[in-house]
């Protein structure tokens, strides 16, 4: 089953709304879930979003300022990208989609569910960027020999895959280079964290599954507990021999622990 | 023509195995600094500008690194340097190529650059760049804004410098309201 490819070209009110165009891939049927993507953006459609689509009717936008989806000059934050997501979610009539938001996505989705918890049915973080430990011990994705990044993101970091996510220098194209680019605006300072998140989250009453990586070499697995402390409804998921994208690298074991946190008779509210 | 002198300020006591120019070296530790030898450089370097004053030079001009940038440099702050330099000279022109607009805010840059107008008695030519990219990372600014800040920081900087005031500024990252800088510049 190939995923549709659409793009859906917002147009803003001119004052509030903003003008934006939003690339996405779709496959799929039952409820909407909605998959967003880390840090540098998707490669494809990819194995994890096909099984996903065996029960979910599932949406992977590009997010604002990555593949082909222009970021408005105000937006700053993952928040900023949470409000132009909700432009998004009418466009398509997405009622109350199920959220599936890894690293950056993660983040994007608690903002989501802190600004409109009405719109969210169920939210899964997988390894989200907000909340860090101590940033300094952090590994700079940014200013690093890219020939390290694998190391920095996956438990083997011999991966074959990795190249599909943090490509060879050599094979930077523009669309990548762009990806990186809305990431550095994105989460550059405060490193990979936002100052307040944490204050904010015990607002965030969705039910809640944190997904970690247990050798994810960017965030340690204790960030996990940081999350599930904070948030009022929520439980986490550790998935072996797995990293910062645990999906590549333990797909079938993510998938299980989605569906076993969304039940097959539990519709969400498309 | 017109000759400057553009020193840079480089360290020249570095031990061979110094790990400079290794992907991860930057910051350079500054255990390889060693503090009485780097102070009579800074005095050797002042006298030799003297000397250049002396010897009719047209100016002098040197450029901000942070953390020593890639060639332990010693001038983190082009300004002081400039400021010394009016100081000890009589003729020539003191420039400095030049101050890394995105890590200061432009208002401070427009009142140092009036100072040292005044400083040199009209011998201040100013310079700006937009730095290194390590440089961000240790001044923690972002680089994804480097261009639009040195824009927007350069026409502040212009705009104080050269405006009746008080004016207003709002811009993207530096806003402004009712204020002037004191002293105006000379030239």
């Amino acid at each position: 089953m190939a995923p549709q490819q659409e793009t859906l070209e917002l147009r803003g009110d001119g004052a509030v709304r903003a003008s934006i165009q939003f690339c996405y891939r779709q496959a799929g049927q039952g409820p909407p879930l909605v998959w967003l993507h880390w840090l540098w953006g998707e490669p494809g459609w990819m194995d994890y979003h096909q099984r996903l689509a065996e029960r979910f009717q599932v949406f992977v936008p590009d997010l604002p300022g990555y593949g082909q989806s222009a970021l408005p000059e105000w937006a700053k934050t993952p928040h900023d990208l949470a409000v132009l997501l909700l432009q998004f979610f009418d466009a398509l009539s997405l009622k109350r989609p199920i959220i599936v938001g890894s690293c950056l996505g993660g983040w994007v989705g608690a903002e989501l569910a802190l600004l409109r918890p009405e719109r969210i049915a169920k939210l899964v973080l997988i390894s989200p960027l907000g909340l860090v430990q101590d940033w300094t011990k952090v590994p700079n994705l940014f200013y690093t020999d890219p020939a390290r990044l694998p190391q920095y993101l996956f438990a083997d970091a011999a991966l074959e895959q990795a190249a599909l996510y943090v490509p060879d220098l050599s094979n930077w194209t523009d669309a990548f280079i762009n990806s990186r680019n809305a990431s550095i605006r994105l989460v550059f300072d405060p490193y990979l964290h936002s100052r307040s998140l944490r204050h904010h989250l015990h607002l965030l009453t969705t039910p809640t599954l944190v997904v970690w990586g247990e050798q994810d070499p960017l965030l340690a697995p204790a960030h996990a507990a940081l999350w599930t402390a904070s948030l009022p409804q929520a439980h986490s998921v550790m998935i072996p021999r797995a990293g910062h994208l645990p999906y590549v690298e333990g797909c079938e074991a993510v998938i299980q622990a989605i569906h076993t946190f969304i039940p097959s008779q539990e519709r969400g509210g498309a | 023509m017109r000759v400057f002198n553009m020193v840079l300020f480089g360290w020249p006591h570095l031990p061979d195995d110094a790990p400079v120019g290794t992907p991860g070296s930057y910051p350079l530790s500054n255990r390889y600094f060693d503090p009485v030898q780097g102070n009579a450089l800074l005095q050797q370097e002042l006298d030799r500008i003297t000397l250049s004053d002396e010897l009719g030079l047209d100016g002098f001009t040197c450029q901000e690194h942070h953390g020593g940038g890639g060639f332990c440099a010693m001038v983190p702050s082009t300004h002081l340097m400039a400021a010394a330099v009016s100081q000890r000279t009589k003729q020539l022109q003191v420039a400095v190529t030049g101050t890394c607009i995105p890590l200061h805010h432009p208002l401070a840059i427009a009142e140092e650059v009036a100072m040292l107008d005044h400083l040199s008695n009209g011998r201040f030519i100013w310079g700006a760049l937009r730095g290194f990219p390590t440089e961000y990372l240790s001044y923690n600014v972002n680089p994804a804004e480097s261009q639009a800040r040195f824009r927007e920081g350069f026409s502040l900087v212009l705009k104080a410098l050269s405006s009746e005031g008080p004016f207003d500024f709002d811009g993207q990252f530096y806003r402004v309201r009712d204020y002037n800088i004191w002293p105006k510049p000379l030239q």
